[in-house]
């Protein structure tokens, strides 16, 4: 696996600060939405937690010693709540979803998968999705479990999926 | 965004146009004024021209980043990595290209500093306080408001408002992490000048 390409603004020292200019501002938010989705796709990172965000890598440029406090965190983390590519778990925003491709694309990928490997009409593990062989070349192989599910229930309302429940395992019926 | 039409119509310049640029924040909003007389003065597609088009081109494109201010190096990198082997043009063109289009009050500067020269597209001038400070920025990287009052014999109080404005241009970014504060350029940090 290549290395993720850092854009110029990491090793840029004032990117670690929030602009006090408005538009500049702006400018650096976009970079760093932009950096963040990127980040979290190379690494497969599908959830975010608050407290721990200072130590994540993406916030943190340790070569030039300088990282987003956590003020600035929150502001970059409700930037991408705003954008859609964040959900939050609950009402206390400590922890989120980080979507850098919608639930919806998500389910449609799956379901054309499906439908390549002719697979409407049969039943499927979760695993056998996001963990198993077969999914090894695609790109929601490794997805996180939950945003899985997230994917699989927005089919489920377009009327292309059923969720099945099988005790310890849990699988979906493409329709 | 950037309009592609302005170039064309700049290359038509059959009549008098006032030509607005404008792109989204930070606000970058350029007015040139063409006349009649100069197109026939030059000729429709003289060489110059065509790479003063370019020059705007590019300052409006990367302004976002770099505030309006750009390395004459960085400019003559990007122009020629467009033009074909057997058509380089020289940092000469562009300085001369940019010294045409100021005729028409296109608000483009070239500064020279050392041995280095930048180009600035900034609204509003720059005071003379503000391009020495970014010749002084260009040799230095990074600025510290001591640092620079004592480097150019100016009050703290003076530098810090030359810094302010470049600040509100997007010129300068602020670095709190240091210890005083610094400032930081786009322009003349590697990295960006030489990012995609």
């Amino acid at each position: 696996m290549t290395e993720f390409e850092w854009p110029w603004q990491y090793s840029f020292p004032p990117f670690f600060t929030l602009q006090p200019n408005v538009d500049v501002r702006k400018t650096q938010l976009d970079a760093w939405c932009s950096l963040v989705l990127g980040w979290a796709r190379k690494n497969n990172v599908g959830q975010i937690d608050v407290t721990g965000a200072t130590s994540m890598a993406v916030f943190r440029n340790d070569s030039i010693s300088r990282a987003l406090p956590a003020d600035g965190i929150r502001v970059v983390l409700d930037e991408l709540a705003k954008r859609g590519n964040l959900e939050w778990t609950d009402k206390t925003k400590r922890r989120g979803y980080l979507f850098w491709r919608s639930v919806r694309e998500w389910g449609q990928q799956i379901y054309q998968w499906a439908q390549d490997t002719s697979r409407i009409n049969t039943v499927c593990t979760l695993f056998e999705i996001n963990q198993g062989d077969e999914t090894a070349g695609q790109e929601f192989h490794g997805l996180d479990g939950d945003i899985l599910i997230k994917a699989l229930k927005a089919l489920e309302v377009a009327g292309k999926a059923e969720l099945m429940d099988f005790g310890d395992n849990q699988g979906v019926k493409f329709l | 965004m950037f309009r592609v039409t302005a170039v064309s119509v700049l290359s038509d310049c059959r009549r008098k146009y006032v030509l607005v640029l404008t792109v989204p924040p930070p606000s970058f909003t350029m007015a040139v004024v063409l006349e009649c007389f100069w197109c026939e003065m030059l000729g429709v597609g003289d060489f110059y021209y065509e790479v003063g088009v370019q020059v705007v081109e590019l300052c409006v494109a990367t302004s976002h980043r770099n505030g309006g201010v750009l390395s004459l190096d960085e400019v003559q990198r990007r122009l020629n990595a467009r033009r074909r082997h057997d058509n380089q043009i020289t940092s000469d063109d562009i300085v001369r290209a940019v010294k045409k289009l100021r005729v028409l009050g296109s608000g483009m500067e070239v500064m020279a500093t050392g041995s280095s020269q930048f180009i600035y597209s900034i609204p509003g001038e720059l005071s003379m306080d503000h391009t020495t400070l970014l010749q002084l920025a260009e040799s230095k990287g990074s600025l510290t408001v001591a640092g620079t009052a004592t480097n150019l014999g100016w009050t703290e109080e003076r530098t810090n408002r030359a810094i302010q404005h470049l600040l509100q241009v997007g010129v300068t970014w602020r670095d709190d992490q240091s210890s005083p504060p610094s400032y930081w350029f786009p322009a003349f940090f590697y990295q960006c000048a030489t990012a995609e």
